[in-house]
């Protein structure tokens, strides 16, 4: 997963798009992982694009992609708000996905501090509430 | 033919529930000729179910029934008779169904005791079997009939008929106890002569022969120790009032013993006097009101052990049952503590993860999927302070650590008593 400067998102409140895997959620509550790039992602956190894709679309292609009846729901963060965490996102279309991005978390440095800012970008996403399906639609 | 196996609610109920199945068994008798029928109304009830936990009154109902109908037999007997072998066995009723609308009715017919599982025979007695069936005691349709008057007399008058016999009293605590202030049960539904029975009047015939009633229990107290050699624990109500109980297990036991000082709800049920104030508590579980999460941890780490590999990206491994064992472990510790419990998750490296958020705190404790060490992470989101702690879980400075950990993030937000 190659990021070049060319393809680097300007600043902008674009929401960069999570999707919570159903055991990554439970009493409503997503975990602060969400937002952390796993070990075989390489320090590098797929989102998809709010400006090419609704929420509402990047849900139901999660379920499908995934062989889901139901997600932990699509969440966000502005690229301004990661930008603001000195991660900076870039634009990575996929044959099947052309809204697909990746936040570049290797300039935080190692694991440890990826986690720390994974947890500060989660907590801009649950300030935000989740975005599909709406909150509402948990009562 | 479909059939109705009937399927028993407890060993001692009495009352069975319905399942249509094919077997040898009779069937039950036509809804038209049921038993009773209890129309429950107002508060939950307008959902047009019953929820699961009013059943015990169903069974509370039967009961009451086979009491009024043993005091009937001796009346026409003889007071100094006991009732014939048998007799309580030969009243069954079912709960064959619940019909909806503006509350919930259940139809209660009544089993032919042959219907009852009975145990192996030996095939030679097949044929004498009939023999066996014990007669149908006019005694319960008067029961169900004396109660109704009873009820619909108290009802009426506010006053419980003097004849009342004061052993039959104690019998209406457990019947409609489910039940809350804006509900009630209509008995004798569909005929004639429908009769409303609530709490007051429950309290209104328990109380007339006795000094106490049963009722439930829903109010904040707080901890104050106990006794570890009897399992007993006191509790303080803002009253100034004392009272003991024992928690069902242990665990429990030790739980609120070590949490003393602390607010907690009591759920459940209390003996009470004639001007409602609560005398004891009977049967009472503890709900602690630390925030964090709702489910007991035991049962998400069980949903968590049963998440498949690969539920991640397709590739990765399962929770470990090391890990997911570690960490059932180190909660069974931290559940003593006054803390809030954390919510639960797999990790795709096969490790669990607990997180808390406290005030501006992101709190983790990760357990690696070996079950050997817990990593402890915590980030300020507002300042992105941070704190980081790695401890083994057969450390024996664990819990000290975690709560040195927990007590460092919480010294102004003020959730955790790192003393405790």
């Amino acid at each position: 997963m190659p990021v070049h400067s060319q393809s680097r998102l300007a600043t902008s409140d674009e929401l960069l798009m999570r999707q919570v895997h159903p055991s990554q959620i439970t009493e409503g509550r997503p975990s602060s992982r969400c937002f952390t790039p796993t070990g075989t992602d390489k320090g590098h956190l797929s989102a998809d694009r709010e400006s090419l894709l609704t929420p509402k679309e990047a849900y139901e292609r999660y379920l499908q992609r995934k062989q889901l009846l139901e997600g932990g729901g699509t969440w966000g963060v502005s690229i301004a708000e990661f930008e603001q965490l000195g991660l900076l996102s870039y634009s990575d279309p996929l044959p099947d996905n052309a809204s697909h991005a990746l936040v570049d978390f290797t300039s935080a440095g190692d694991e440890k501090k990826q986690l720390t800012k994974g947890k500060l970008a989660y907590a801009k996403a649950i300030e935000r509430k989740r975005l599909h399906p709406p909150p509402a639609a948990d009562q | 033919m479909s059939e109705v196996q009937p399927t028993k609610l407890s060993a001692t109920s009495g009352v069975y529930c319905c399942m249509d199945t094919e077997s040898d068994l009779p069937e039950t008798p036509p809804i038209d000729d049921a038993f009773a029928r209890l129309r429950f109304a107002g508060g939950r009830f307008n959902s047009h179910t019953i929820p699961l936990e009013v059943l015990p009154d169903l069974a509370a109902y039967r009961k009451l029934i086979v009491e009024v109908a043993k005091m009937l037999f001796k009346q026409r007997v003889g007071t100094r008779v006991r009732v014939p072998k048998g007799f309580e066995d030969s009243f069954m009723i079912g709960l064959a169904e619940v019909q909806g609308g503006s509350s919930a009715v259940a139809v209660m017919p009544r089993l032919s005791t042959a219907a009852r599982p009975a145990p192996q025979q030996s095939l030679g007695f097949a044929a004498n079997q009939a023999s066996f069936n014990p007669p149908q005691y006019p005694e319960f349709d008067e029961a169900r009939d004396y109660i109704d008057n009873l009820i619909d007399s108290v009802g009426t008058t506010g006053q419980v008929p003097r004849e009342f016999p004061v052993e039959l009293a104690g019998f209406f605590n457990s019947f409609g106890q489910s039940l809350q202030h804006d509900e009630f049960v209509e008995l004798g539904y569909g005929g004639a002569k429908p009769v409303r029975y609530d709490t007051l009047i429950r309290k209104k015939i328990v109380l007339s022969r006795e000094t106490t009633y049963e009722n439930a229990v829903d109010d904040q107290f707080v901890l104050n120790g106990g006794v570890s050699t009897t399992g007993t624990i006191h509790v303080l109500h803002e009253s100034g009032s004392s009272y003991d109980f024992q928690p069902a297990t242990e665990f429990e036991f030790k739980k609120a013993y070590q949490r003393a000082t602390e607010t907690v709800r009591l759920v459940g049920t209390g003996l009470y006097d004639k001007n409602e104030r609560l005398k004891r508590l009977i049967a009472v579980t503890i709900v602690y009101s630390e925030g964090g999460a709702i489910q007991p941890f035991e049962s998400r780490l069980e949903e968590i052990a049963a998440t498949p590999a690969g539920w991640y990206d397709g590739e990765n491994p399962a929770p470990s049952p090391a890990a997911v064992q570690a960490m059932r472990q180190f909660l069974e510790e931290v559940s003593l503590l006054s803390s809030p419990l954390p919510h639960l998750y797999p990790i795709p490296s096969g490790g669990v993860v607990a997180e808390w958020s406290l005030g501006d705190w992101e709190a983790s404790a990760e357990v690696v999927p070996s079950g050997e060490q817990l990593a402890l992470n915590a980030v300020n989101t507002t300042t992105a302070d941070e704190l980081d702690m790695l401890v083994g879980l057969n450390s024996p400075d664990l819990m000290k650590e975690f709560k040195s950990f927990m007590g460092a993030i919480s010294s102004e937000e003020g959730p955790f008593d790192a003393s405790s």
